[in-house]
């Protein structure tokens, strides 16, 4: 997809605004309730704290590029199935958070809880919490999010 | 600061970012523009910019310099490209081993998604630390230098 766009636009209002893909919510617009996280090129960010202009060739995943309402993706479904959200406007944010969390695992990128630093962390309650310590939830339902 | 018409005043709600030119760097910056930031992530110019503390004429991305890798030295210790995200730098498999605390520093600090997106020179080039651009491009360029000594280790910013 190739459009022109204002350099000082956020990558977050080019997603919104510019591709008309509104699955991902604006919170805060500072980088601290991580309702705008999206993965790009795999890595979670705060869509709302980097220009459009400056991923120009990156390949940016939304919540709407993880699954549809007939094919959910595993983490959508993971949030259905344990009652993750009430009124939902965190959870595009939190679903590619925790995607993006579970890759880091993966990759070995420790956290502020993790013990043992050469040793690879394990995706238990107390690591996610952390993990997911990046994304805010006004509704009561963050105590299920991890 | 001079505004050119590209410079006007970009409203969207209370939004207003001045700044009217983007260009991305792949070599060295010649020069002085009083008025130009350094972007490297912008997780830090960006939330500033937002509140009007910041309003560049110009942003130069860095992200194409080959800043973005961590290198063993000679010596024993370790050089890291600016470039180099947050989250890479303390998951670097020797950072973790042999420089811990820069681990349980950085992984302290923000969110994930902040960490990953922040790059190490953030903290020379954010804009809070008054320095003339050619010096702050200097120290990017140069990133950060570990040095082990045996028993001791000691870091600095070179």
């Amino acid at each position: 997809m190739a459009l022109n766009v204002d350099p000082r636009t956020t990558l977050l209002d080019f997603l919104r605004d510019h591709v008309g893909l509104t699955g991902t919510k604006k919170g805060c617009d500072h980088g601290q309730c991580g309702a705008c996280t999206v993965l790009v090129d795999g890595v979670r960010i705060n869509a709302c704290l980097t220009l459009a202009v400056m991923h120009a060739g990156d390949r940016v995943t939304t919540i709407e590029g993880l699954g549809t309402p007939a094919s959910l993706h595993p983490m959508q479904a993971a949030f259905v199935k344990h009652d993750r959200f009430q009124c939902g406007y965190c959870t595009p944010g939190q679903i590619c958070s925790a995607i993006g969390a579970l890759v880091e695992v993966e990759r070995n990128v420790p956290s502020h809880v993790t013990d043992d630093l050469q040793v690879f962390a394990r995706p238990m309650r107390l690591e996610m919490r952390e993990r997911m310590s990046g994304n805010t939830c006004r509704c009561g339902a963050l105590r299920k999010h991890s | 600061m001079t505004r050119s018409p590209k410079s006007a005043e970009y409203a969207h709600e209370d939004v207003h970012l001045r700044t009217g030119r983007y260009s991305r760097r792949r070599d060295s910056v010649n020069g002085q523009e009083p008025d130009a930031r350094f972007i490297g992530g912008g997780t830090n110019l960006l939330d500033l910019m937002k509140l009007q503390i910041e309003a560049p004429s110009h942003l130069i991305d860095l992200q194409d310099l080959k800043l973005g890798s961590i290198s063993a030295l000679d010596s024993g210790g370790l050089r890291i490209g600016a470039l180099v995200s947050n989250t890479d730098l303390a998951s670097h498999e020797r950072i973790r081993r042999d420089y811990s605390l820069v681990t349980r520093a950085i992984v302290a600090g923000a969110s994930g998604q902040l960490r990953a997106d922040r790059v190490t020179a953030w903290r020379i080039v954010r804009p809070s630390i008054a320095l003339p651009p050619r010096r702050v491009l200097w120290l990017a360029t140069w990133g950060v230098t570990l040095r082990c000594r045996q028993a001791s280790t000691k870091s600095r910013v070179s």
